[in-house]
């Protein structure tokens, strides 16, 4: 089986095949200096450095979660561009939601100027209280929450339109 | 009035509400859970012998509920409440509730948690008792708009001075708390301590203290009866926190001398006495790096940490509450009370430690806990379990005991990655990376030690093993026909794997 994968930012091709002698294993094109000696169900057992590992793997939607050694990833099934473009950049004028939670105040109001770092709103989860601060100089366009609104991650809070910094 | 029970009803949820069950269980009683709408599948829940649903999701209208509890209580027959940490652990309200109901409260009685749950009065009776404590000033109480009058803040700062903590009088665990650097950040820093104070523990009041830099949070373990028994269990060293709560304890603490270990815990026996303390509780300190050691606060509940205490002394403290609440004398005295090796407690969160700690919610797919000697795990969930946004994000207590320092160092480390947890993101990792920084191998931990160093703290990236490892699950998975090499273990049914050997004899 070929399996496109993306971590993070890199995109990986990884091919794997049962034979009847064991497994092949391939990562972009190399043969990994590792061994997979058994598949059963959510388990794959390894051997790597003499060293025999089990690793668990998890399905959520196009995402493969992966442990191994104590490391949890996150993977996604390439061919999930269209998700991936729906996702609101961090740091940019499009400030979105970064944990569930419930919007405590809204500080800024549809055309309102604020500087970067000015509070937006202050949103709460788990008890914590968080400040939503601007990345970006400019005005308000877009205030999508009210307070004792619930929020969940990436949800669209406010949009800025930037300015320059020297208008 | 008789003080037996034979029933405990567990006024609380999760991990605390769990361990209290179990040692229950051990002394022959009957358990109560009581649960929210979100919780009514969980492992507390489940593990009780009766459990109770006492409402929706939200603390306010379930755990904060003292009348649902009392009502559970008496439902059930449940003849004695353990509140746990946290929720009502900490209300002399619901301890004076229990008491008009016939129903033992399984912590100190409800003058001891309002001399000390107020914070500055219990700087106050600190004070009076000779225990030193950290220089602050007092604030009046907000109004209804949750302000403090301004000029009253303006003249506590200027009497305290900069670098300052706004703390939350009925607070603990860093909810209602603001370090505040500058003079401009200090009304925000207010207002906002005052909300979370209000919605957190239903008081709003706040005070401020100097901000001790680069101190060290060393807290005893105390323990009292009715009889006038009062003895302390060692320190506990937690100085290793994120956003004010800790992630790792250990006891003993690397920075104590046997003689500044027999000073503090005399100090902390001496706070124990001044209010008559009954039950569990923990006088913390903060520790200077000139050995100084300021009176913090003093909590009447069972700790988050305590595990460490009953590894090194060998002791289970909630089977110690109990026989102290039905009046018997403290199972130990002071020199019968001796530690032994060394015990680490890492508190596993479902937070993104890369995303400045940021609470993960989801489903776990994958949940299995290490074990082995010296492996202890306190937790609250399972395989398949929701972990929602409406708690705290603790999912587990991990800790180990072993001889030494080194050895429960090693031990830990082995255990963390040991611990598979899938569908949520967890701080396994960085947990192991805080135990394998020089610095803490050196005994070298204050409260500073995340942000000085692991602030450039990256997880590991995927490598050609994780890959393969994903790969390989897929094409197990896959459907038969996909593989013209054979079988290929197609999923975890044994009659899949059963195939597999019959279609290698025919080939």
């Amino acid at each position: 089986m070929s399996l496109d994968l993306r971590s993070g930012d890199r995109q990986h091709h990884v091919d794997v095949r049962r034979t009847p002698d064991g497994w092949t294993v391939a990562v972009d094109g190399a043969a990994p200096d590792l061994e997979i000696l058994e598949v059963t169900g959510d388990r794959v057992v390894l051997r790597r450095d003499g060293r025999r590992l089990t690793a668990r793997v998890a399905r959520r939607g196009a995402e493969r979660l992966v442990w191994l050694d104590g490391r949890a990833h996150v993977l996604h099934l390439a061919g999930d561009e269209a998700d991936a473009a729906d996702v609101i950049a961090a740091g940019g004028p499009r400030h979105a939601a970064e944990m569930p939670g419930k919007v405590v105040r809204v500080l800024a109001a549809e055309g309102d100027r604020v500087a970067a770092g000015a509070p937006l709103l202050i949103l709460e989860a788990m008890k914590m209280e968080t400040e939503l601060a601007a990345n970006v100089a400019g005005r308000v366009v877009l205030v999508t929450v009210a307070a004792g609104d619930t929020v969940a991650v990436g949800d669209l809070l406010v949009e800025i339109e930037p300015e320059d910094a020297d208008a | 009035m008789t003080r037996e029970f034979d029933t405990v009803l567990i006024a609380n949820r999760g991990e605390i509400a769990c361990r209290v069950i179990r040692t229950c269980r051990a002394l022959g009683l009957r358990t109560v859970a009581v649960a929210s709408d979100a919780d009514l599948r969980s492992p507390h829940a489940l593990m009780a012998d009766v459990c109770v649903p006492i409402g929706p999701a939200s603390p306010l209208e379930s755990y904060l509920r003292m009348d649902a509890v009392l009502d559970a209580a008496r439902e059930t027959g449940a003849g004695a409440v353990h509140p746990g940490y946290g929720f009502l652990s900490e209300n002399a309200g619901f301890a004076r509730a229990c008491a008009q109901a016939g129903v033992v409260f399984l912590g100190p009685g409800p003058e001891t948690i309002e001399a000390m749950g107020e914070k500055t009065a219990a700087r106050r009776t600190m004070e009076a008792a000779g225990v030193p404590v950290v220089p602050g000033a007092y604030l009046p109480a907000p109004d209804a708009e949750g302000r403090v009058d301004p000029a009253a803040v303006q003249a506590a700062a200027a009497q305290v001075g900069f670098p300052m903590l706004v703390k939350a009088a009925y607070g603990g665990g860093g909810k209602g708390m603001r370090a505040v650097y500058r003079p401009e950040d200090l009304t925000a820093a207010v207002d906002a301590a005052v909300r979370e104070a209000a919605k957190a523990f239903g008081d709003g009041l706040v005070y401020l203290e100097r901000l001790i830099q680069r101190p060290r949070h060393v807290e005893f373990q105390i323990f009292g009866d009715a009889h006038g028994g009062a003895v302390h269990l060692g320190e506990r060293e937690c100085s290793i926190q994120r956003r004010h709560q800790k992630i790792v304890e250990e006891t003993p603490s690397p920075a104590l001398t046997p003689e500044l270990r027999a000073r503090m815990g005399e100090a902390a026996v001496a706070a124990a006495r001044a209010v008559d303390y009954v039950g569990a509780g923990t006088v913390e300190f903060l520790l200077g790096d000139d050995d100084g050691f300021y009176f913090l606060e003093m909590n009447t509940r069972l700790q988050v940490e305590h595990p460490v205490t009953e590894l090194v002394f060998g002791v289970d403290l909630v089977e110690a509450q109990i026989r102290v609440a039905r009046g018997e004398r403290l199972p130990w005295t002071q020199v019968e009370l001796v530690p032994r090796g060394h015990a680490l407690e890492c508190r596993v969160y479902a937070e993104d430690p890369a995303r400045g700690f940021l609470p993960s919610t989801g489903t776990l797919l994958v949940y299995e806990e290490p074990d082995g000697p010296g492996v202890r795990v306190d937790s609250g969930v399972a395989q398949g379990v929701e972990v929602t946004p409406h708690y705290d994000p603790m999912l587990a207590k991990l800790s180990v005991h072993a001889g030494d320092r080194a050895a429960a160092v090693a031990r830990m480390r082995d255990a963390l990655r040991r611990y598979p947890i899938l569908g949520v993101t967890t701080n396994l990792e960085y947990l192991d990376a805080v135990l394998a920084a020089p610095a803490f191998l050196a005994g070298d931990t204050t409260t500073a030690f995340l942000d000085e160093h692991l602030a450039d703290w990256t997880p590991a990236s995927a490598d050609a093993a994780v890959l393969a490892a994903a790969a390989a699950a897929e094409q197990s998975a896959a459907p038969r026909a996909a593989g013209p090499t054979g079988p290929a273990a197609a999923a975890a049914s044994p009659w899949a794997r059963l195939g597999r050997f019959r279609l290698e004899g025919l080939d």
